[in-house]
């Protein structure tokens, strides 16, 4: 075996040389520093134990919410979660289901901070924009065998369900089924895997949490009863409410309930699911097409004008859901107006900022549709939503 | 002709610059409804809905209002007889937006068109009918932009912060001005809120000469102080210049009870012995965490041009209640207050008490709003002059109004 060049063994230690340097640089800036890890680990440590779909939020609070280090166990699910609070295990719980009337008696705060939707989902080769409920129970209990019967083509209908350790199995049935059981599915395990089967199989419908949806080719959520699955749409009828549980004398988990409820804590929330501090719209006259009206009731400051006292609103600001300013509305013409502006605005969430002089601000997001009023009493929002 | 008018000059330059500087800082200022924000996080699942410029319908942006006062008034006076009437006043207004950031206003009011301080029309006339002026007229610029400027000129009315139990003894709430008028509000001082504004009225137009005007101002710096204790604190500010213009005495023909001087003996006032330089600060904190909100206030008032040495006023005040937004509604308040002789410009003062200036008294009352739209004022007024020549004694002057708005 000849020798092996000189020159090109150097050349070899020179370049594993450099790539040492680059890896450890890249190590360097990559990895958080020892001051940021000595950060972390100073922060006192809150425990979660429950819904994995709750722990979701959670993990996206992580790098924004700072003031604690969150140590989370999601295998217990609700059920696991509701018992470690009650049994003062955990500081915090996540359930994706309204509380046990008994947790409730036993002391334990529960805090709403949003709604999970479960999207229906089908392959994407079938051209099917909608189902009503009713047309999604004769699917899910066997009696629909082809896609012909409910608007689509001629293709065998696959009927896919999570599988019975899932709550979302429970919602989807409660919401969809009523009484009436499933027949003729599929079972999947665990929930994640069925955005890759749905994808897979000609005529495959199925079911998954918002929080799952992601950008997997060949699979499509599809609107239920003319509400689209979105993570704005507090109409969506198929989802269930999310909540943390804690303990009054608990600072820190008390802090963190209140921070998700809070605007920046609702953001996250609405990365995935529907933000609980949402103001939906009600049925009005019609207004133009393509646009929705919002109309503000904001908080009011009397004028006294010659001895008789007026009441225009107080202004308000619009702004994106990331609360970049849209427009401030003064939300009244002249001192002697008492009704709001009725701004004409395309559909969508907006998050609104009114003044008011007991809390200075109140923030909240206002959804606009088309051809609605979306009406907006602030200070019934000050005393039954945002308290 | 380079000294004409030389006070309304000044105030024109002062409010051009003003509003040159609001345009200058236009950019920076504005966030206008016809520009698209800019995505910033894209961790969003759904896109952002943009903005629509839609204006709202012609019918949407024409807001009408009108209230209408019966008041039952008795006065009980020391020397003179005393007196009751029965007095109405309707007010008939209108506002319309041009577009989303210019308002033009007007409104219609009853009463003697000659007072520019009361609006009421007194029953028993032998049913002539009434007279009907226009107190206001304006055009409003409010571009919505982030320190909301707003621009207003025409005839409209004074909007300048005012003690909240009773705030008439510098300027009647009926006197709407003639002028121009600037107000910016800033949110990014340490404070919760601070408006400024500023302003020149045209007092007395004459043809030849240059003309009697008051260049006003008045900063408002409104603090939450703590859980339920808002405060407002505002430094009112009128200079009055040239109010005899070229001789003329039409503003002294309505003084209200100034010290004046009769230059030529002819038993007619020719000038005020003061001129006019009007300080005016008001604190007022509102403690609303009870069922019944609690308002206090205290004013101060100085004629720093003032060449007697009654120069001064000073008011404070209470008020518990809430004002009739709804029906049920009542609100309850004093106030004690003393205003020497040149402390305020007669002419544009308070018409309520038995005097305009020089006296002392007290305002009490009760409000409630016995329908939505409907409210009952009892309230009374008694006042003693504060310089008299003979013994100064109480005089009443009782009123109920009742006040509807529509």
């Amino acid at each position: 075996m000849a020798p092996a060049d000189p020159r090109i063994v150097t050349r070899k230690k020179h370049l594993m040389r450099i790539a040492g340097i680059l890896l450890c640089l890249g190590a360097y800036v990559a990895l958080p520093g020892p001051t940021a890890l000595a950060q972390h680990s100073k922060r006192p440590e809150l425990r979660y134990v429950g819904s994995s779909t709750v722990g979701l939020f959670l993990r996206d609070a992580e790098p924004v919410y700072d003031r604690v280090r969150f140590v989370i166990d999601t295998a217990p699910e609700s059920a696991g979660g509701e018992r470690a609070i009650l049994e003062a295990s955990t500081d915090l719980a996540g359930i994706a289901r309204a509380p046990q009337p008994e947790t409730l008696r036993a002391g334990i705060v529960a805090t709403a901070i949003g709604r999970d939707g479960i999207a229906v989902i089908i392959n994407s080769r079938i051209p099917v924009t909608n189902l009503t409920l009713g047309e999604l129970s004769r699917i899910f209990t066997g009696q629909v065998r082809s896609w012909r019967e409910v608007g689509g083509p001629d293709l065998p209908v696959r009927p896919h369900i999570v599988g019975t350790d899932s709550a979302t199995r429970d919602v989807f049935r409660a919401a969809v089924l009523g009484a009436a059981g499933y027949a003729g599915c599929k079972t999947v395990e665990p929930d994640a895997k069925m955005l890759q089967l749905v994808a897979a199989t000609d005529g495959a419908i199925g079911q998954i949490s918002f929080s799952f949806l992601d950008d997997t080719e060949g699979v499509r959520a599809i609107s239920v009863d003319g509400e689209a699955p979105t993570t704005t749409n507090f109409d969506y009828p198929i989802s269930r409410p999310l909540y943390l549980l804690w303990r009054e004398e608990n600072e820190q988990a008390r802090n963190f309930a209140r921070w998700a409820r809070d605007l920046e804590g609702q953001r996250v929330v609405m990365r995935r699911f529907v933000g609980f501090r949402v103001v939906g719209s009600v049925r009005g006259k019609p207004t133009r097409p393509e646009t929705g009206t919002l109309l503000v009731y904001t908080e009011t400051s009397p004028v006294l004008d010659g001895g008789i006292y007026y009441y225009p609103h107080r202004s308000y600001e619009i702004l994106t859901r990331e609360g970049q300013l849209i427009r401030r509305v003064v939300n009244h013409r002249g001192r002697n107006d008492e009704n709001p502006t009725a701004v004409h605005l395309l559909p969508g969430t907006y998050l609104i900022r009114a003044e008011s002089q007991r809390r200075k601000n109140v923030e909240f997001f206002a959804t606009v549709e088309v051809g609605e009023t979306t009406q907006v009493y602030v200070e019934e929002l000050i005393g039954e939503t945002l308290e | 002709m380079s000294n004409r008018r030389p006070h309304i000059r000044q105030v024109t330059a002062a409010l051009s610059c003003f509003a040159v500087a609001i345009l200058l800082l236009a950019p920076s200022l504005s966030i206008r409804a016809d520009q698209e924000p800019q995505p910033t996080s894209a961790d969003q699942p759904q896109p952002e809905p943009q903005p629509v410029a839609r204006p709202e319908s012609a019918l949407e942006r024409l807001r009408p209002f009108a209230d209408f006062r019966f008041r039952y008034e008795h006065d009980l006076l020391k020397g003179r007889p005393d007196r009751d009437r029965s007095r109405i006043r309707f007010r008939l207004g209108a506002t319309f937006g041009i577009t989303d950031d210019v308002l033009v206003g007007a409104r219609l009011v009853t009463g003697n068109r000659e007072d520019p301080n009361s609006t009421h029309q007194t029953l028993g006339d032998l049913f002539r009918d009434f007279e009907v002026g226009l107190d206001r007229a304006f055009l409003n610029w409010r571009p919505g932009w982030k320190a909301d400027p707003r621009l207003t000129v025409g005839k409209f009315a004074h909007p300048f912060d005012v003690n909240p139990i009773y705030g008439e003894l510098v300027w009647d709430a009926d006197v709407q001005p003639e002028g121009l008028l600037a107000e910016l509000d800033w949110r990014d001082f340490g404070v919760d809120s601070l408006t400024w504004a500023i302003g020149g009225y045209f007092v007395l137009e004459t043809r030849e000469t240059s003309d009697a005007s008051v260049a006003v101002t008045q900063p408002v710096v409104r603090q939450r102080l703590s859980e339920g204790l808002n405060s407002s604190w505002a430094l009112g500010y009128y200079y009055y210049s040239n109010l005899t213009p070229g001789g003329e005495t039409e503003v002294v023909g309505v003084n209200r009870g100034n010290a004046v001087v009769d230059l030529d003996g002819d038993g007619v006032p020719d000038e005020y012995v003061s001129e006019f330089g009007i300080l005016n600060p008001v604190i007022a904190l509102t403690f609303d965490r009870w069922r019944y909100p609690l308002v206090l206030s205290a004013e101060y008032i100085l004629n720093h041009r003032a060449n007697i040495d009654e120069d001064q006023g000073w008011a404070i005040g209470l008020s518990v209640g809430r004002p009739g937004s709804e029906a049920r509604n009542w609100l309850a308040y004093y106030q004690w207050q003393v205003v020497q002789r040149d402390a305020v410009f007669s002419p544009v003062a308070q018409d309520d008490f038995l005097q305009a200036t020089n006296y002392r008294g007290h305002v009490s009352g009760l409000r409630y709003q016995f329908l939505k739209r409907v409210e009952a004022h009892l309230w009374a007024l008694v006042s003693r002059p504060d310089q008299a020549t003979g013994g100064a004694e109480d005089e009443w002057r009782l009123r109920l109004d009742i006040n509807t708005r529509f």
